[in-house]
This record gives structure tokens, sequence and C-alpha cells, in this order.
């Protein structure tokens, strides 16, 4: 939920017990007016029948009690009725219903007459207060939530504009372009704080990226030198004319070792540069004359286990990527078809709805599709693969919108890729 | 044959010499950019084996200068770093090949002297040993006089035995040489007996001594000395 929706909700929602309970109050203060002015009313009524009696002048009161509004009754001298109003029910002819009437009543001295005059007037009625508040409020809410709904558009279009495009720049941000975000100015001091927090915390990433990247590189180079030393050592040791034949496998397997390590190394390097994004220059690469390139590399293993090669890729096939890393996701994805394939084997690539995919024959147990991707997975007990290249072409994958997939069908072990749109 | 070796690794320096001085070269070495940068301006060289890091400078940089004072001399690059970056920066600048450590000291061996021939007589250039001539350029072998007819693999192997001649030359270096460096691995290498079995067949054939000698387990040896 958007955060001015939510404030909205919040601030509609304090809104409407306070609009109820101002609509409470302009009721009992609507009734009391009303019932005060009636009163008044009633009186000066009162007043004009007293004169009028006094005067002997009774064209007047005839007017009004034709109008029913007046009764008037000559009662014994000694009874004296002080003001005093009461509220009656008196049907009406015209409305069919009995309507709520305030009535003033008083005994009036005239002549040494005592006359009761009753004068009453139809106060509003209730319902009638209630419908006229309910609407005013109604409409009051109704102004009320436009206007929300008003503010909310421009807040969001001109306020929070400097938000969204700060958001905007983290989207686009990467650490490995190396390059620092440029905000929008803003004179809101939230916004600038973020905006300050936002550089201070992307100026560390990037010193990090190329502190991490550099000591990657250096770790490696530091490898690689002692091993290099090992290689040419043994190298020359082998060169000496008094070895015994078990001293030379000895060495020979020292040197396997080191083969290894160094291999080891190159590709932790290499999946920490594909992690780092260190590839860039994406490109249109045909996938078929790579592997045709790849597979004849290959070709003295493919002929040592007797596999049979099917490729019927399209030669127009192409993913967007790096080429150095097409050929490394190929050749690791080959190398992995061989190493797993059995005698008089068979590895098939073909395209199908835009999917690339690589089978190969062999064991007849299907793997573990969330295993095999993990660093250091080794399946197979060969002592030269050091369980990295699966790895690898996954790494290459989630950094390159691929999506690859395995699964096990019709006896051989399928890897699917495909460029995500 | 001079080669100027800048390195500063002193072990790494002492294999390299050790080895290419039973090659008959004349090894010098620099262990920084400096003192290297003085050599190459006094004295000529046939190869120059240059270390991308060094704690003065960068091999880059020497290769400039050896591309602006001595255009001719062949410039072999041996980095530890083994980035395409570095690689495609120094064959750029005009390094003639790259090797990244850890190599073998053969496949040193092999690259400078195909470097130097390709240099000092355009390639045309034949390797002779004994009854052998091989014309490296193109690609043909003959045991006296008479043309022997070898596969692509075959005549590579050839040529690398006679380059490293009377040393014990390793499978892994074999694979390394013939299929590259992403290709060993895998633990058969089955193929590269059949390649050698055939290729000692056709030299036998052609009524050429048995100098290919295996040995087991490691590798072989082309003995062309007792």
């Amino acid at each position: 939920m958007k955060l001015i929706t939510k404030t909205s909700r919040y601030y509609i929602l304090f809104a409407l017990p306070l609009l109820l309970i101002a609509a409470f109050f302009s009721y009992l203060f609507m009734l009391h007016e009303i019932g005060e002015s009636n009163e008044t009313l009633l009186f000066s009524r009162l007043k004009v029948v007293e004169k009028q009696l006094k005067k002997g002048d009774s064209s007047i009161l005839s007017v009004f009690q034709e109008n029913r509004e007046l009764f008037i009754k000559e009662i014994a001298v000694d009874h004296q009725i002080e003001a005093q109003f009461s509220d009656t029910l008196i049907f009406s002819e015209m409305k069919a219903e009995y309507i709520s009437y305030k009535t003033l009543q008083k005994s009036v001295q005239i002549d040494s007459k005592n006359y009761l005059i009753q004068v009453w007037k139809s106060s509003i009625e209730i319902h009638e207060i209630v419908e006229v508040i309910f609407f005013v409020f109604l409409s009051i809410l109704v102004l009320l939530l436009l206007t929300v709904i008003y503010i909310n558009i421009r807040i969001s279009k001109r306020l929070l504009n400097p938000f969204f495009e700060t958001v905007k720049s983290i989207k686009k941000f990467r650490v490995s372009d190396g390059e620092r975000l440029a905000f929008q100015e803003t004179t809101i001091d939230e916004f600038q704080e973020l905006n300050k927090a936002i550089y201070l915390m992307t100026d560390k990433m990037i010193l990090d990226f190329s502190n991490q990247k550099k000591f990657t590189e250096n770790a490696s180079h530091e490898f690689q030198t002692p091993l290099a030393i090992i290689k040419t050592k043994i190298d020359l040791l082998l060169q000496s004319n008094n070895l015994t034949e078990n001293e030379m496998k000895l060495l020979s397997s020292i040197d396997d070792a080191t083969s290894r390590l160094s291999k080891i190394n190159k590709s932790l390097l290499l999946l920490s540069k594909i992690e780092n994004g260190q590839f860039q220059n994406n490109t249109n690469v045909f996938l078929k004359v790579l592997l045709d390139n790849i597979l004849e590399q290959h070709e003295d293993y493919l002929l040592s286990k007797k596999i049979e090669i099917e490729n019927t890729l399209p030669p127009d096939f192409a993913f967007l990527l790096n080429e150095e890393l097409a050929i490394i996701l190929l050749t690791n994805l080959v190398q992995n078809a061989i190493r797993h394939n059995i005698i008089d084997g068979k590895i098939s690539i073909y395209e199908e709805n835009n999917i690339f995919c690589i089978a190969n024959s062999g064991n007849s147990t299907p793997l573990d599709e969330k295993l095999i991707f993990e660093r250091f997975e080794k399946k197979s007990p060969d002592s030269h693969s050091i369980g990295l290249g699966l790895a690898i072409v996954k790494e290459i994958a989630d950094f390159n919108t691929l999506a690859i997939n395995y699964f096990y069908k019709e006896g051989f072990h399928r890897f699917t890729i495909v460029q995500k749109k | 044959m001079k080669v100027l070796l800048v390195e500063d690794e002193r072990e790494m320096q002492e294999s390299i010499c050790q080895y290419l001085e039973t090659e008959k070269f004349l090894v010098e070495v620099a262990t920084d950019f400096e003192l290297a940068f003085e050599k190459i301006h006094l004295y000529e060289y046939d190869c120059v084996l240059v270390d991308i890091t060094l704690p003065d400078g960068s091999g880059l940089d020497l290769i400039k200068e050896i591309k602006k004072t001595r255009p001719k001399t062949g410039i072999i690059i041996i980095s530890a770093k083994n980035s395409l970056d570095d690689k495609i920066d120094g064959l750029n600048l005009g390094a003639d090949d790259y090797l990244p450590k850890p190599f073998y000291l053969a496949e040193l061996n092999a690259r400078i002297k195909a470097l130097i021939r390709r240099n000092n007589f355009e390639g045309t250039a034949s390797i002779k040993i004994n009854e052998i001539e091989l014309f490296p350029e193109e690609r043909k072998v003959l045991v006296y006089e008479k043309n022997v007819i070898l596969t692509s693999k075959e005549f590579d192997l050839l040529e690398y035995f006679i380059i490293n001649k009377n040393r014990v030359i390793q499978k892994n270096a074999l694979v390394e040489h013939l299929w590259g460096d992403n290709a060993d691995q895998f633990d058969n290498f089955d193929f590269i007996y059949n390649h050698v079995k055939n290729l000692r067949k056709k030299l036998i054939e052609a009524n050429c001594q048995d100098y290919l000698k295996s040995i087991y387990g490691i590798g072989y040896s082309f003995k062309t000395e007792i």
C-alpha cells in the first residue's frame, strides 16, 4: 500500500468520529436554538393578543383563531395561570398525522375579566433536523475526501518526485560501474537526508568493491606464483637422470595435485569475477560456431569414449552474452556431457521453442537438480574434475538473464538454457 | 641465442634459467623494471620474457619500451594473472605470445624457439635432428629426405618432442600443449597413447630410429643421445 494511501486512510478514519461528534452537537445546538426562538415567538404573539384584547379589537384575533393558532377562554377571576410552555400533539388534517406543537398558555386580567390565552406553533420535527444535519455533514465528508484525493495526486506527483527519482537511480545503480549516483536536488529535509545516506552507502560500496576486486586478483596472483614455482621445480627434478621410476611417479603426482590447485584457484577467481559483473560487452553470440569449435577441441575425448554427436542447433541461434563467458559456458557444458557419458554414448545438442538444450547419455539415475549446480558438488570420481564446472555455468546464467534447468528424460540428462525476456 | 628474463620471483628465475641454459640459451635476468629498462637499452636480445606485475612498474610499459627501441625483439608475456584483458593489452602492445603461470618449462622452451624461428628466419628454417628434418611452417617432415605423412596432432607432437629432446615430458604438458589449457579436465588420456603410438609407428616405418621412449605413468622422452 502506498504511504499516501495509508496516511489518507488514517486521516479519514479519524475524521469520521470527529464528524459524528460534531453532527451530534450541532443537532443538540440546533434543537436548543429552534426551541428558544419558538418560545420568543410565542411570547410576542401572546403580547399582541393581550394588547388586542385590551383594545377590544377582535379582528386580528379572529384571523389567529381561523388559523387555529390561538385559543381564548374566559375563566374564573381568581384562577391565575402563570406563563407556561408545554408540548402537545395535534392532529393535522392536512398531513393526516399528529404533529408536535409547542404551546404557551397564560391567564390575562382585562377589565375585571379573566381570560386564558393559549397560543401554539408547530415545532420543526426531529427527523427533519436529523435529515438536514445528515446531508450537511455528508457533503462535508465528500468534500473532504475529494480534497484528500486531490492532495494525494498532487503530493505523489510533485512532492514525492525526488523520492521516486532517487529510487529510480538506486535501481539502476551497479557497483561494478564504479559510477557515483546523481540525485535530483530537493528542498525537503527528509529526502536530503535520504540522499545523503545513500551517497555515503554507495560510495562505501564502490570502494569496498574495488578493494575486493583488487584483493581477489592479487590473491589469485599470489597463489599462482608459488604454484608456478612448485611446478617448475618438479619439472627440473624430473629431468635429473638418476631418479627411480617410483620417485618419478611421486613427482608426477605432486605435479597433478599442483595443477588441480591452480585450476581451482582460477575457477574461483572466475566465479568472483562473474559475481562482480566484471564481464560486460554483451553481444549476440551465435552458439553454433562456438560449439563446433569446442567440439573439435574435444574430438579426442569424444573419440576415446566413442561418443556420437548430434548437433542440430540452427546457425542463427544466439544468446545476448559476453563472448568469453559464452565460450566458458559451452565448454563446461560439453565437458560435463563428456565426463558423465558412457562408452558408445551420445550427446545431442538442439533447439526447441527458443530453448537451447544439451543432452547426454550416462548413468541412468536422474541427478538432484538442486545439488548439481552447487560448488564442489562432485558426482564423478574423476580426480581431474574439480566440481566447479556447473557452478560456473549457473553463475554465468544467473548474471546474464539466462535460465538454466536440468531434467532427466528418456535416458538422457538434459540441460536447458533460455534467455529470459 | 640471447634471452632476457624479467621476473621478480627469484625461485622462478632460477628454474627458468636452469632449463633454458641446458637448451643452449644465454639467459640474462632482470629482477625489476628499472634493471630491465636498462638492459633492453644496452643489449640486443632475441627474446624477452616479461612478467606483467613487477615491484616497481608494469611489464606492459616495458613492452612499449622494447617495441620502441628494438622492434625486432620477440616478446613473451609470462603472467600469473591470466586475465584476458592483460593478454589482449599485451598482444596489442606488440607482445608475440602470452603464457599464463603456472606453465611447463618444456612449453616455455617450445614457445621461445618457435618465436625466434619466426623472427630470425621468417619461419623458413627447418629443424634437423639426425635423419629427421622438420619444416614447422609447411608442416612437413622428412626422414632420410623422404616425406612422412603425419596427422596434425602427430606433427605437433613430433615438433614438441624434438624441441624438448632428451627431456622427460609429462603427459599433462603434452595435453596442455596440444589441447589447450581448459581441455585437461579429464582423467583419461588414452588418446595421447594412441597419437604417440601412431607417430612412432609411422617414423619406424620410414626407417627412423626409435627415439621415443615412454616412461610409464609419467610421459615420454625423445632420446637422441644415450
